[in-house]
């Protein structure tokens, strides 16, 4: 008998795990504790390049007569801006600096400078895009849900701004320039040579640029910063050629792969075709820019004519529009942060404007051929550069139209450039919504009325109307 | 005479009980069976002047026929001579007729022998009459509506329970029956002509009829009178004489406050879901599910992928719930609210579904059982697809396959806004081709192909075959599924094994076990949902033009597994490509077993033991081959996902009694659940080599995704049961949980429970056609942990870039407390006409607190979500079961059952989430605008999305183009909640023959149809037929600039107005009603004779055909309004993105007994 109750004790025993107390499964086995400052670089850089260019090539191209799509009117090519795009920067720009103020906290802890450096710079790339998109977001109050905090309140972007070029001007001096980075490095490779950790100061100081230039007819002060920043290449070294320029430059091997790599095809080019303006300008100068980005219709090019009157939707969807090269999406250069391209132009514009005393000529000149040199294209064919829309002719209107071929999927710049400078100046189809009025910012996602609602609230006061046609602070002249 | 006829039904006593147990099951056939049987037993007799009554008293003892007879009325008659060897007792008695002037009447086993008189002495004698009352043994009420048969006659009590007949002279037999009582058979009955004879009849209570004994929480068995909650009984039949792939599918329209949330495919998963969503998260209700006393797993470990688009498609591949095999459940009892489940704990606040497996046989010998069922399966409701244009994207009034003379090509137009079908011809696919140049070369009559949509479909089957043997302490068998599912090359097939056994160890030991063994195989299960590689894009796709045979052969000339074939729009991989090459394999192995002992430590005080678990592993593996539009360099992809599910559990009883006749049982016990889960996902998203599907072939290296989280609760319990003399019983229960989900300090919580029953007509006089009026109350506390593990913990991930983290998308809740669920319910249980007539209802209000969710919050936070303890929910409602017998006789009798249930959601409070603001988020496809939330005061789900534009007075606002505007914000488009939900289930008997029949309804409730959104906007649906020649005005107004309206005028073509109208983002136009009527079960079975059966092997055989879900009525313009959608591993109702068609079974099944 007491064999028995023996047995069935330890056949109970046998199948229960209370072996262990309740506080070991209060550890999660697959979690990673004990992080580097580098821990966060490579997920948090690609994440943050391949957000925004995805969002560029579906909604910046559309806006910016880059591309059209051939169905049915709905899209932003006609202005008209479903709320659902006003969620693309929201969450995973705000999800990545979380990251980089991780990075930032870490680096900050350890003394690892140049970490703290590119945390800075990132956290001012990513914030500017926010803002440059939303106009007023939160900033400062920001990134504090482990402190309970997730309502933040809205800065003005005047307060971001400042805030960023704190950041940058910050990060200028941090950088030790004779310290390799201690972990994987996917935009400059500055782990393996310690040369490129200048690539990382000379990005922060354009980035530093991009941003003065877009704020320096607001104050004085801003003007004066630029100056400053301009007459001391010493203390702020700029790029010097196209290998300068921050782009992911993708492997395609798993998980550094072009952000459409795995996506269908229709997904890239599918129902976006490029857009009438976009295809007429760059076939009438002979770009050479022109057969690497787009697809031939029978011997030539043609673009659809953003606008077209919905009673046209037939004609146009029994057309064949040339398309995105399908090479594109699994190209490598499908990365753009800031191009030395870019840089050039902004150089050519500080020249024009006289932030700076050099030859405006020269920078433009720069910036065509490092574009150019950027898209493979080895041999710059003189009749491009000679054609009257091309040669420099000392307008803003030709640098801003040369700098947006440069900025062509780099993000939402074209788009940005244009609301600060007009340009360049775009076909207005016949049926566009918004009065055919370019949208000078998305509107808060829809969600911040009800996660957010007494700060959304009150921001909706300061600026007016959370509306796609409410000026951003820089907008206002 | 009274006294000797008692005498004689106490002498027969077991046979009378034998043959009602027989009854039971069996009513008619036995009755009929008796009638017919052959007197074939031999009789061995020799003797001269003998007694009649020593002769039938030898009979008695020679052939084991009962003889009944009046000793007084035969005691003088004597018989000269009879001399019989092995004379069949059928001779014997034809012979005693002839010689005595007695006859026979045969019942049974039970032969009456009575004088006849002569009715030859006078033509115009008069009948006698036969006259009683019929009441109840136990308490001598009368029963209203009994009836008696006597001979060929029958009659019915009236409402003084009396009864009248009138008979011719003679000696009868007489039968009283009454439902809910065992019949009464009393003879012989001597009648004499124009005499009246009393003939008073009691009848005993059929036991387990009224006291039905029932499985409660913990496997506890209780009388079903005893419990102060509502609990509803389902046999094992209902979910094996008309099978579905996945059981619990079956219990459709027969429990009341039942929801099955079902996917498409060959599993069918369901979640399972009663008295209505209480927590705040899609799929989150799902109620417990216990086998044997065992809680399973009823998580889905999907591919993680969603429905719409994704960068896979989701693969349902069951669980163990959907696993378990419906042949051997010997019934289900639904435990419908906390009241019910209190003593499961946390995991049973949203109800529980109590199920127990056949147990050995309960007679003493052995027995072997075997069963096939063989079904049929198609598709049971197409959309109402138009054939009268072809592909075209709008206006283009031609075709032309490839550019030629014709026009640009449209080979790829996926709209079917193009040419109408008038007899005309185009170059097309089919067209003859210049071998030379590739060219077509001649125009093909343009026709519709009904095959284009429903081509892709087969004619599902299903085998089932079951073998088993059955003895006094062993059960054991096999049953093995097989599954062609209706897309080509899709199924499963499913082998269950089980064994259990019991053993008296002692006097004071009993041992018993169960173990089930399932193993589920298959080489595919189709992608569900809305994406390029699934069968339901291809079919959204399509245009009537295509045929879909044209498809064949599914690869390019010399490019096997290198090109395929897809010769119209590219983004349509090849659905034969899909069902062939595009594989989601599993091989699943599942055990589920428990062990039990039960020790009687004294007389008093009883000690059970048990553990259980419930352990699966599954691999599982996903190819695609090169060239498919989602993964161009081949794909290969395999899962391993282990887990375990352990229970153990002790209970320890004491029943005693309280002076004043106060019965009393304590109870008191502990449980410890463990569950652990393993998961690895290994992924070669590029192949080296084609149509080689393993890691060792991937082009990168292999990217590994693990997961692994596992969890301990420990649970202390004790209850009292009171019961005061029968008529009022009183449970009072309390259970402390300590759980590893919560964070240390809150890990412990306890809830307690209180429940009473009364049995009014036991405690005052009811009129009598009241048989039973028990009415019930509970109040009911439960606390429930994070249903997840880990989520207090603040944690980096890894990411896919090797030794780079990433933050966590949620923010951690290091103070997270237990959700709380209160509910009261309130219900009665009346039967009426001796049970011939039955209500039950409830009534009951539960509402959930402090749920625990990770809820979204402000990205700008830095986190997307946050775990947090929020919000309020309260469900309340009806439901109603009705019992009746509307009519039966001896060999006939007709049943119906109706269940109908209302549940009333409601979100109280859900501000306490931090800016929240009264709405929450449960999912979201932010680039179609279309949202399911919860909403501070409504019910929910609700949908929220895009509509029409409305002037103040509600016109329509079209733009300038004449193309109707759409809202800027999102709006509420209703409630996924059904209004209503019922079913009214008939069954016939007659004899052998049962036919049933099941119509399940559904009232009210919203979803939204995606794929309604594809199909009509690109013009597949009649819908879109009118104002194709002549375009369309749209009804309404166009603003003008000043503001002011004017009527729409602008005339737009047919394509442009229906591709606006339709498209997805306007959900104001795809969404629809659920409403149903569904014939959702028929049935057919006929057990065969016993006497066709005599001297085969066999002892029962029984036939039957059945189909499931013959008709759908419903508005809904797609395949089913009931239908869910596979959101990675949850189940999601209110939005079908992708459904498959819906299917109707036609099948026939043998089960034998020998």
């Amino acid at each position: 008998m007491r064999r028995i109750y023996f047995i069935l004790i330890l056949i109970v025993a046998c199948t229960t795990a209370c072996l262990k107390s309740l506080d070991d499964y209060r550890i999660d086995p697959e979690a990673v504790n004990g992080a580097q400052p580098s821990s966060f670089l490579s997920n948090t850089l690609y994440t943050l390049t391949t957000t925004v260019i995805r969002a560029g090539h579906t909604t910046n191209n559309q806006l910016m007569q880059v591309a059209a799509t051939k169905n049915n009117g709905n899209g932003p090519d006609r202005y008209r801006i479903l709320p659902s795009v006003f969620t693309v920067f929201w969450n995973p720009l705000y999800k990545q600096l979380r990251n980089i103020e991780t990075m930032l906290d870490l680096a900050q802890k350890r003394n690892d400078v140049n970490y703290e450096a590119i945390a800075y710079t990132l956290k001012a790339w990513a914030g500017s895009i926010l803002t440059d998109t939303h106009g007023d977001i939160p900033f400062s109050n920001a990134l504090l849900g482990a402190e309970q905090n997730t309502t933040p309140v809205f800065d003005t972007q005047q307060q971001v701004y400042d805030s960023l070029l704190v950041y940058l001007e910050r990060a200028n001096t941090l950088y030790n320039v004779n310290k390799v980075l201690s972990g994987e490095d996917l935009l400059f490779n500055a782990n393996q040579n310690v040369a490129n950790v200048l690539k990382w100061k000379k990005f922060t100081n354009a980035l530093h640029l991009r941003l003065l230039m877009r704020i320096a007819h607001k104050s004085t002060v801003y003007a004066d910063q630029l100056k400053a920043m301009l007459a001391d290449p010493g203390k702020y070294p700029l790029m010097n050629s196209v290998s300068d320029g921050a782009s992911l430059y993708y492997t395609n091997i798993i998980p550094f792969q072009n952000p459409y790599y795995s996506t269908r095809d229709f997904d890239f080019n599918g129902s976006d075709n490029y857009a009438k303006f976009f295809i007429d300008y760059l076939k009438e100068v002979q770009d050479p820019r022109l057969p690497v980005w787009a697809t031939k219709t029978g011997s030539t090019y043609s673009g659809i004519p953003t606008g077209f009157p919905l009673s046209q939707q037939d004609a146009i969807s029994g057309t064949v529009f040339s398309t995105y090269q399908l090479g594109l999406k699994t190209s490598s250069y499908l990365g753009s942060i800031l191009q030395y391209a870019e840089q050039e132009f902004l150089l050519a514009e500080a020249c024009l404007n006289g932030y700076m005393a050099d030859d405006a000529k020269k920078h433009y000149n720069n910036g065509i051929a490092a574009s150019c040199s950027y898209w493979g294209v080895t041999s710059i064919p003189d009749a491009f550069l000679s054609h009257p829309k091309v040669a420099y002719n000392g307008t803003m209107e030709q640098i801003i139209t040369q700098k947006y071929f440069a900025l062509f999927e780099n993000g939402f710049e074209q788009w940005f450039e244009y609301r600060r400078t007009g340009f360049p100046v775009l076909n207005k189809g016949e049926e566009m919504y918004n009065d055919g009025v370019m949208p000078s910012r998305l509107c808060y996602p829809n969600t911040e009325l009800t996660f957010n609602r007494a700060n959304y609230l009150d921001v909706v006061k300061r600026i007016g109307k959370d509306d796609i046609n409410t000026k951003v602070w820089w907008q206002q002249r | 005479m009274k006294k000797k006829v008692n005498r004689l039904r106490q002498q027969s006593g077991a046979w009378i009980l034998i043959a009602f147990i027989g009854l039971l099951s069996a009513w008619p056939s036995a009755y009929s069976n008796a009638q017919t049987e052959k007197l074939s037993a031999p009789v061995t007799l020799k003797a001269e002047a003998i007694l009649l009554t020593t002769v039938l008293q030898q009979l008695q003892q020679q052939t084991h026929y009962i003889f009944s007879y009046d000793q007084p009325q035969l005691s003088a008659i004597r018989l000269k001579q009879v001399n019989w060897r092995n004379t069949p007792l059928g001779t014997v008695l034809e012979q005693l007729k002839a010689q005595t002037g007695v006859d026979y009447t045969v019942l049974g086993k039970n032969i009456a022998v009575a004088l006849v008189r002569a009715s030859s002495s006078s033509g115009k004698e008069q009948p006698g009459k036969l006259t009683g009352k019929i009441t109840d043994a136990a308490n001598g009420e009368i029963l209203i509506g009994s009836g008696i048969r006597v001979g060929s006659k029958g009659a019915a009590s009236n409402e003084q329970g009396i009864y009248t007949l009138e008979l011719p002279e003679g000696t009868y037999i007489a039968e009283a029956s009454f439902i809910g009582y065992k019949n009464n058979r009393i003879a012989p009955v001597t009648i004499k002509a124009g005499t009246t004879t009393r003939l008073d009849i009691a009848l005993q209570r059929q036991e387990g009829k009224l006291q039905e004994v029932v499985v409660t929480a913990l496997g506890i068995k209780k009388d079903e009178k005893s419990l102060g909650y509502a609990i509803q009984k389902v046999d094992g039949d209902e979910v094996s004489s008309a099978p579905t792939n996945n059981w619990i599918n079956a219990l459709s329209g027969k429990v009341a406050g039942l929801t099955l949330n079902k996917v498409g495919g060959p599993l069918g998963s369901s979640d399972v879901v009663l008295r209505g969503d209480n927590v705040l998260a899609l799929g989150g209700s799902t109620a417990l599910i216990v086998v044997d006393g065992v809680p399973i797993s009823t998580a889905q470990s999907g591919t993680g992928n969603g429905p719409l688009v994704d960068a896979d498609s989701p693969v349902d591949f069951g669980s163990s719930l959907s696993d378990l095999n419906p042949e051997e459940i010997e019934s289900i009892t639904v435990l419908k609210g906390p009241g019910a489940t209190a003593l499961y704990g946390s995991r049973a606040s949203n109800g529980a579904i109590v199920i127990t497996t056949k147990s050995n046989n309960k007679t003493k010998g052995w027995g072997v059982y075997a069963n096939t069922v063989q079904e049929i399966s198609q598709v049971n409701r197409w959309p109402d697809y138009q054939y009268e244009y072809g592909a075209g994207g709008g206006g283009a009034r031609y075709y032309s396959y490839g550019n030629t003379v014709d026009g640009n090509s449209l080979q790829t137009a996926t709209a079917a806004w193009g040419a109408r079908f008038a007899g005309q011809s185009y170059f097309q696919y089919n067209s003859p081709i210049d071998p030379v140049t590739g060219q077509r070369t001649e125009r093909v009559p343009w026709v519709p192909y009904e095959n284009a949509y429903k081509g892709i479909f087969r004619n599902g089957f299903t085998s089932t075959n079951t073998i088993g043997v059955a003895g006094p302490n062993m059960r054991a068998g096999i049953t093995y599924l097989k599954n062609n599912w209706i897309t080509p090359n899709s199924g499963f097939s499913r082998v269950s094994a089980w064994l259990s056994g019991n053993q008296k160890i002692s006097n004071k030991v009993t041992i018993s076990g169960k173990l089930n063994y399932n193993r589920k195989f298959s080489d595919n299960l189709p992608a569900q949902g809305y994406n390029n590689q699934t069968i339901m894009y291809y079919v959204n796709q399509t245009a009537p033009n295509n045929n879909v045979e044209w498809n064949k052969p599914m690869w390019l000339p010399n490019q096997e597994q290198v090109a395929q074939q897809s010769p119209f729009w590219p983004g349509m991989d090849n659905p034969y490509l899909i069902s062939y090459e595009m594989l989601n394999g599993t091989d699943k192995h599942d055990v589920i077993g428990n062990i039990n002992a039960v020790v009687q430590l004294t007389p008093r005080l009883s000690l059970s033991l048990r553990s259980g678990m419930d352990l699966n592993y599954e691999f599982r593996t996903q190819q695609r081959p090169m060239s498919t539009y989602k993964f161009k360099q081949g794909m290969y992809r395999q899962q391993s996902v282990f887990r375990i599910e352990n229970n153990s559990d002790f209970l320890l009883k004491y029943d005693n009694k309280l002076p004043g006749g106060i019965k009393y049982t304590a109870s008191f016990g502990g449980n410890q659940r463990f569950n652990d889960y393993k998961y690895t996902d290994n992924r070669a998203d590029n192949l080296v080599i084609p149509g080689v599907y393993n890691l060792g072939n991937s082009r990168d290296p292999v990217v590994t995704i693990p997961d692994r989280a596992s969890f301990l609760v420990n649970s202390l319990y004790g209850f009292l049961n009171l019961n005061f003399r029968e008529k009022v019983f009183l449970e009072l229960t309390g259970r402390n949980d300590w759980s590893s989900t919560l964070p240390k300090q809150n890990q412990s919580f306890f809830y307690p429970s209180i429940n009473a029953s009364v049995l009014l007509d036991k405690l005052v006089k009811l009129p009598q056609f009241v048989s039973q009026a028990k009415f019930r109350a509970s109040y009911a506390s439960t606390g429930v942990d994070a249903r997840t593990a880990y989520t207090f913990l603040e944690n980096y991930s890894s990411t896919s870039f090797p030794g780079s983290l990433t933050s966590p998308g949620t923010l951690p809740n290091k103070n997270l407390k237990p959700q709380l669920t209160n509910a009261i319910e309130a219900g009665g249980d009346f039967r009426f006409l001796n049970s011939r007539l039955g209500i039950d209802w409830s009534v009951y209000r539960n509402v959930t607190n402090n749920q625990i969710l990770s809820l979204p919050i402000d990205g700008a936070s830095g986190y997307s979500n946050a775990m947090v303890n929020i919000g309020k929910v309260q469900n309340k409602g009806v439901e109603i079961m009705l019992t009746g017998i509307p009519y039966y006789n001896r060999d006939f009798r007709w049943n119906v059952t109706l269940n109908w249930a209302a549940n009333r959601s409601k979100a109280l409070e859900l501000t306490t989430s931090p800016g929240s603001e009264g709405m929450l988020i449960l999912y979201n496809v932010s680039w179609a605008s279309i949202q399911v939330v919860a909403q501070e005061g409504k019910s929910f789900p609700q949908l929220y999305g895009l509509g029409l534009k409305r002037t103040p007075d509600g016109q329509v606002i079209y733009d300038n183009s004449g193309l109707p505007l759409l809202t800027d914000t999102l709006q509420n488009r209703g409630s996924i909640s059904p209004d209503w939900q019922g079913g009214i289930k008939n069954e016939l008997s007659y004899k052998g023959l049962r036919f049933s029949f099941l119509v399940d309804i559904r009232q009210g409730g919203k979803m939204m149809s995606y794929s309604h959104a594809i199909m009509a906007a690109n013009g597949k649906l009649r819908e879109t037929l009118p104002g194709r020649e002549t375009g369309i005005v749209g009804p309404g107004v166009v603003q003008k600039a000043d503001g002011t309206y004017v009527p729409n005028t602008t005339n737009v073509s047919a394509a442009t107005y229906y591709s606006r109208y339709f498209n997805y983002t306007n959900m104001e136009a795809n969404v629809f009603s659920t409403s149903f009527v569904k014939l959702r079960e028929v049935t057919l079975n006929y057990d065969l004779p016993k006497k066709w059966l005599k001297g085969t092997f066999i002892k029962q055989l029984a036939v039957g055909v059945y189909g499931r879900d013959l008709f759908n009525w419903t508005k809904f313009p797609m395949y089913d309004p009931e239908t869910a959608t596979m959101n990675g591993s949850q189940i999601m109702a209110g939005i079908e993105i992708g459904q498959f068609p819906s299917t109707r079974a036609i099948g026939a099944n043998l089960k034998l007994d020998f």
